[in-house]
């Protein structure tokens, strides 16, 4: 016979995303720092998890200590959507204790929430805020907070109630007793570069669960704090197996674009389409989801570049509004990877999408907190194995200057994230401005190794001929074969001068 | 329910006091009462000295219409002195005294009001009227 073992219950914190980081919830009866410098959104963490947490079985208390006034904190705290002035009184309940830390110090304060906890038998305990719990600093009636906090602890385990303490804590220093009576160490960064502000949130430690390590990025909006968890967190699909069929091919609605990549996309792949600025790539990601439009299936687009109603013309943006193609807002300033990715996964999710664009690359840098420009390329490398988790086929574009002195093929050292790579590039014949395109690569397939000639009109991108009669296109010093023996031969030989440069 | 209905049915129930009560201090000390039940309820939400720092600019702002109101603390935050509202009002005729009581009780709500919203200050004082109903019934015995 098994004894039992206790089982702990998760709460659900209300707090998109912050579920996934703290491994699954909250911990019933956790005793939990929330730390922070100010403004850091401390107090807005503790709120939203109040609110989404208290109910009539669950009553809450909101103790308000050393932090704010609560005339403002409860000022701006409505301001979010979550604040539900409905339920003050009823479920949640705040009490004022400044008055007792003058009167009678952390002993009167104990007091008073105990009493105060006694009657309202609150689940949810706040106590907002300690700034000097590091400094270990005591009071005058010798109860120091290191004290306060280990006795409030007790109490509230005790009293089986989910127990949360806001603090400016200077910092984590890890030895400090507090943290050790702590369950859950919850650390909030606001940083700033330039005009730029980045929100991060560190889940330090959360007794008896496994939480996701590092910092992860978080926004304040109207509705509260939405936490961005890495995409492989978001992703609960197991991973597929092995493969021991081939991929099913995507049409990309180029029909000599498919016959390169020798029978279309294979599904599920990620290709890149890098080339210079007005070269196509935007015209062929729009083909892309029109074709997928033409068989019925959805598709989401995420656009740094263009206005979702303006892109590629009435008919795509007639797709948008039809909801066959969802749009990713990628609007807001200081955007992190880890929130673009959520946003699309989430959107492929309700959608069921199979086709996602992202357009460009070079945009969602951009568009990107400088702070999480430095790890872009490893963000990027996990979004898209976030993404092909969904089995959906991705289309990403990227901008790349034409540089004649070397062959690139992607910005960012990205190559090898991607499955497949289509390049696309400008070149000069006879005085004119020519594109070409190429597929440099689709992984475990073969593909067509040419260069072609390519137009765009009304229709889209018209992929010509090949021109066997010249080289040295992609080096920026085309020559055309003029020796017919040599032409037929031209591919990958030295012919001795068989050209002249045009 | 707004806001400013909390404020008048603590006024409809002052009135109906005055027209029921056949105690002189009837209206003055269910007044007081009614402060201090304010000052508590909303104090431990808010703080003491919040509460009176609201109280005593409502009665600086009152006064201007109603000069029998008490000049309330010089401080803002000092402490209310209602017994002195308490004595102002029974200095007055009831019908004086109900009005000037309603000017501030609004005005103090409708300041609170400005910094918190008027939703949470109904859901405040729905405990504190919830609380005095008590005090505001015509219960000549509790009021002697």
């Amino acid at each position: 016979m098994t004894i039992p073992k206790a089982t702990i219950r998760r709460l659900s914190t209300g707090v998109s995303g912050l579920d996934e980081v703290l491994g699954g919830g909250l911990p019933e009866f956790s005793f939990n720092l929330i730390g922070g410098s100010p403004g850091s959104g401390k107090t807005t963490l503790a709120h939203q998890i109040m609110f989404a947490l208290a109910s009539a079985e669950r009553p809450a208390l909101y103790f308000t200590v050393l932090g704010e006034p609560p005339l403002k904190m409860l000022r701006y705290q409505q301001q979010f959507d979550f604040f539900d002035h409905e339920r003050v009184n009823q479920c949640v309940h705040f009490l004022y204790l400044a008055d007792r830390l003058g009167d009678g110090g952390l002993d009167s304060v104990l007091t008073a929430v105990f009493e105060a906890v006694a009657r309202v038998k609150p689940a949810l305990v706040f106590v907002d805020s300690f700034r000097s719990v590091t400094t270990g600093r005591h009071d005058a009636s010798g109860a120091d907070l290191q004290q306060f906090i280990q006795q409030l602890s007790v109490m509230m385990s005790n009293w089986e109630a989910t127990t949360f303490l806001i603090g400016e804590y200077a910092s984590q220093d890890e030895t400090n007793p507090v943290f050790t009576v702590a369950d859950g160490l919850i650390w909030l960064y606001q940083t700033s570069q330039g005009n730029s502000v980045a929100r991060k949130i560190d889940v330090r430690k959360m007794r008896g669960q496994r939480t996701v390590p590092g910092l992860h990025t978080f926004r304040i909006t109207s509705e509260g704090i939405s936490v961005f968890a890495p995409p492989r967190v978001l992703e609960t699909e197991p991973p597929k197996r092995a493969r021991t069929t081939p991929r099913a091919r995507v049409a990309m609605g180029n029909a000599i674009l498919d016959e390169m990549l020798g029978g279309g996309l294979p599904e599920g792949y990620s290709l890149l389409v890098a080339g210079p600025s007005g070269a196509g790539k935007s015209i062929l990601a729009a083909a892309f989801l029109a074709e997928g439009a033409r068989l019925g299936e959805t598709a989401v687009i995420a656009l740094f570049e263009q206005r979702a109603t303006f892109a590629r013309g009435a008919f795509i943006a007639g797709l948008i509004e039809a909801g066959q193609v969802g749009v990713v807002d990628t609007g807001a300033a200081d955007l992190s990877v880890d929130e673009v990715a959520g946003l699309l996964i989430a959107e492929v999710k309700r959608l069921n999408a199979s086709r996602v664009v992202i357009d460009s690359l070079s945009g969602f840098e951009l568009a990107l907190a400088p702070t999480f420009s430095a790890d872009f390329r490893e963000s990027l490398s996990r979004l898209i194995v976030a993404l092909a988790r969904t089995g959906a086929t991705v289309l990403m574009t990227s901008e790349m200057e034409d540089r004649y002195d070397e062959l690139r093929f992607s910005p960012y050292g990205s190559a090898f994230m991607t499955d497949a790579i289509v390049i696309l590039r400008y070149i000069e014949v006879e005085s004119r401005l020519k594109r070409v395109l190429a597929v440099v690569k689709v992984r475990g397939s073969a593909h067509s190794d040419e260069l072609r000639l390519f137009d765009i009109d009304e229709h889209g991108i018209q992929i010509g001929a090949s021109m066997p009669e010249h080289e040295g296109l992609l080096g920026g010093r085309p020559r055309r074969v003029t020796d017919v023996a040599a032409l037929s031969d031209v591919r990958g030989r030295d012919v001795a001068n068989p050209v002249e440069h045009l | 329910m707004t806001s400013r209905s909390i404020a008048d049915r603590i006024h409809a129930r002052l009135a109906e006091l005055a027209e029921t009560s056949s105690v002189i201090p009837a209206i003055p000390d269910t007044a007081v009462a009614y402060w201090k039940e304010i000052h508590l309820r909303l104090g431990q939400v808010i703080g003491e000295r919040a509460v009176e720092a609201l109280y005593n600019r409502s009665l600086r702002r009152t006064r201007d219409q109603y000069p029998s109101l008490p000049e309330g603390q010089t401080r803002p935050d000092g402490p209310a002195d209602f017994a002195a509202l308490g004595a102002a009002l029974a200095s007055q005729p009831n019908a004086v005294a109900l009005e000037a009581h309603s000017a501030l009780l609004h005005t103090f709500v409708n300041h609170l009001a400005s910094l918190i919203g008027a939703g949470l200050v109904e859901r405040i004082f729905s405990s504190i009227a919830s609380s005095t109903n008590e005090l505001a019934a015509p219960d000549r015995g509790r009021l002697k």
